[in-house]
Parts: structure tokens; sequence; C-alpha cells
């Protein structure tokens, strides 16, 4: 379960966006990348989560080519700094979304999010539309949709 | 200060309330008149100034033959017309504005605002440029004079006002919702049913209002490319001139036609407000 990246190269017009990036990251640990302001860290994290497309170099997880499982099925979680809710659905629907998307059956998707719901404090929100919630609530159900999720890596920004 | 500020705002919303209002009032009005309460000076309050009639009302519903103009099935027409326009346009072109808001498009030196701008373009050009191209085209697949003929028409005319207001309101849609999206399992398609368009209702909506009101009171090519089969209402109701001006059953026709926009108008009203995006980013 160890994802390797292996001289990834990302190029704009004049400057590079990411030059030559290699690393490996193993299950279960925690990394962290630290840099000036335009260093490249959220070019890094969408090109990992599949949103960016490296010019050249690879990315391997668990011994297979990562670059050619689309973003959608690379189960790679991101919370962004500005922390996204999806505005037309309702707080249980927005934890409950990933879920649905990857087919979990509705029973179970109800038990997840419930669980996770009562472990973040959210009881009682369910319904309530996100423009409804406060800042500190948005990111509570924005991190909670992806803590009951078991995705494969976690990037945040 | 805050008296007069408030007394101010009063006055204004009053005085632009009549001036909107004004109009109808006066073509209510005139719609119960008859010739001689028409002509024979300014008259307003009916059973005081003058003796209501519904003359007016009924030249619409008579046929031809009867000395009437039966707008009922030019009515119809209309609202199937401008319906379906309205729907193929937004649809088209809020795919199209969802392309050209999210993806590069580059074709030598054009790219995605010179795109955008050719769409508008289309707008920007007088309708009689495009009135002889278009007959020659309807007459060659034989749709002249038909419904089919003028929907196609119309979609031409008002996917430009769809494709233009739906790419300003894309840009507007942080592009970090669509990311969020395909990170939660979304492939592009999905992402954009199941959550960009949900939160782009009030875009379409916008869109489609301007999609009806451009294509309910286009007179031009209603005119043009049609002759006896088919009828549009604003053709309709300019068939009811004749040497003596009816202003009685004018002013009918006038409110009969506006009656739909104004009913959609309160429809839609409610979407404009809501299912806003300020709860996406916080």
């Amino acid at each position: 379960m160890t994802l390797i990246a292996s001289n990834l190269t990302t190029k704009g017009k004049e400057e590079f966006f990411l030059n030559d990036i290699s690393f490996e990251m193993s299950p279960g640990k925690i990394y962290t990348i630290i840099g000036r302001t335009l260093s490249g860290k959220t070019t890094l994290l969408k090109t990992i989560a599949g949103l960016i497309a490296q010019d050249s170099g690879t990315l391997s997880f668990n011994g297979n080519n990562f670059d050619v499982i689309p973003v959608w099925k690379r189960q790679v979680a991101m919370v962004y700094q500005q922390f996204i809710n999806y505005p037309h659905l309702n707080v249980f629907e927005n934890i409950a979304f990933p879920l649905k998307q990857r087919k979990v059956d509705l029973a179970e998707i109800k038990n997840r999010v419930q669980q996770a719901i009562e472990q973040v404090g959210l009881e009682g929100f369910e319904e309530r539309k996100i423009q409804a919630l406060s800042g500190g609530t948005t990111t509570t159900c924005c991190t909670c949709k992806i803590s009951c999720e078991k995705r494969k890596y976690f990037t945040t920004r | 200060m805050g008296t007069f500020y408030v007394t101010l705002k009063y006055t204004a919303v009053t005085l632009w309330s009549m001036f909107v209002i004004a109009p109808f009032l006066w073509a209510l009005s005139t719609s119960f008149k008859d010739f001689n309460s028409v002509t024979s000076g300014a008259t307003y309050i009916p059973w005081v100034d003058f003796e209501p009639t519904l003359e007016g009302w009924r030249v619409l519903l008579r046929s031809p033959a009867q000395g009437g103009v039966n707008i009922v099935e030019p009515y119809i027409n209309s609202i199937f017309v401008t319906c379906l326009a309205s729907f193929i346009s937004i649809l088209l072109g809020t795919l199209a504005a969802y392309a050209l808001s999210r993806y590069t498009f580059k074709a030598g030196f054009i790219k995605n605002d010179d795109i955008t701008f050719f769409f508008i373009s289309q707008r920007i050009m007088p309708p009689v440029v495009l009135a002889i191209p278009f007959f020659i085209m309807l007459g060659k697949l034989g749709l002249l004079d038909t419904l089919l003929g003028l929907v196609m028409v119309y979609v031409v005319l008002l996917m430009p006002i769809a494709v233009w207001i739906m790419v300003d309101f894309f840009n507007k849609v942080p592009i970090e919702i669509d990311e969020t999206a395909l990170i939660d399992g979304c492939n592009p398609i999905q992402a954009f049913f199941k959550v960009v368009l949900p939160n782009s209702i009030p875009g379409m909506v916008v869109a489609g209002l301007f999609c009806m009101i451009f294509g309910w009171t286009d007179f031009f090519f209603a005119f043009i490319l049609t002759f006896t089969e088919v009828q549009l209402l604003p053709v309709a109701i300019v068939s009811l001139n004749s040497s003596i001006t009816p202003w009685w059953s004018l002013s009918a026709a006038a409110l009969v036609s506006v009656a739909p926009l104004i009913v959609v108008a309160f429809i839609v009203e409610r979407y404009l407000s809501k299912g806003n995006l300020s709860g996406a980013l916080k």
C-alpha cells in the first residue's frame, strides 16, 4: 500500500510547478509537505488526487501504475482549505454523497453516516441545508464526510 | 437622515411602480371601451366616464369570417414554439457554457473567449441579415410555415442568450465543487449532472426567462417565415389592425399576450432567490 512518486514534473509556460519530485509514502504514516507560497504544494496534492496530470514522471500505488486510474476511482480524499460542501444537499446527504457514488448499500450508508455524525457531534443538523450552518459546523460536516469513508489516502491543503 | 432616506426610497418606488403599472391600467381600461369611448377624449373610470363593453375581447375569439381575429390557435402556437425553443436552447446552451467555462479550447488564435463572443455575435448582427438565409434554408428543408421550422430558427436565436448567461454563471461557480465531486467518486458527466447542474438552477432560470421573453416577443421571424398554415401571436395581434385602429381589441390582445410572461416571472421569482452557492465555500 505504498505510494511512490518518481520524477514528477509539471511545467507551465515558463516555470515549473513540479520539478523532478520523487518520494515514497508508506501506509499508516502522516506526511507533511511544507513550502513557501506558489512552491507547488497544491499542484502536488492535485497530482496525487488525479486532478492534474503531470507532464512526466510516474505515480505508482501498491506496485501498480496510479496514473492510469481516473480521479473518481482513486479513492483519494481531499479536504480543501475552503471546506467544500454541496449547497443543494443537506448535511446528511452531503456526508452520504461519496458513499452513494461508490454504490454502498443504503442501510450501510445510513448506519455509517449516523455513526460519523454522532462521533463529531452533528446530531440534530442532519436535515439542515449547508447555507444554514456556521463556518465551524461546515468544516465539521466536510471532515465528517471524509471520515465515514474508508479511503486509501487523505490529503488536505 | 433615516426618515428622509426612507421617504425618498418609498417615493422612488411609488413613482417607478406608477410608471410600470400605468400602461397596464391604460390597456385594461381601453380594452373595455368601444369606438366612441376611445375617440371622445380621455376617459378613465368605467361606468362613470364610459360604459364598458366586452367587444374588444370578443374580437379576439371570433373567426375572421365573423370580423374577428381568433387568437387561440396563434396563442397555442406561440406557447409551443417559445417553450420548446427555450427548453432546447437552455439544454444545449448550458452544456456549451459548461464546456466553455471548464475546459480549454484552442484552434490557432481562437480560444474560449473568442468562441463565447462568436455565440454572442449572433445576437449583435441585425435580424434582417439572417432573414434571407433562414428563408432559403427552411424552404429547401420544406419547413417554411411550420412550427418545427420556427422552433429551429428560434433555437438559433435564443441559444446565444443561454450560452452568454450560463458561461458567466459557471465562471462564478467555484471549480473546487467540480473537483470535490470527482474526488467523491463522480465521473465528469456525473459531476456536472449531480453537483454542478442542481446548483446552477438560478442561472438556468434567468437564462430561460430571457429566452422566453425574446422568443415570445419576436415578430420579425414569425412574420417572415410563416404564411397561412402557422401564425404566431405577435403576427395575429398585428393583423387586428385595419383602416381604423381598434385600440380596444389591440389593448385586450396586448394584455393577453403579456399575461404568460407575468405568470412565468411570478413562478420563477422564487427560484432566483434560492439555490445560491453561498454555502459551497466557507
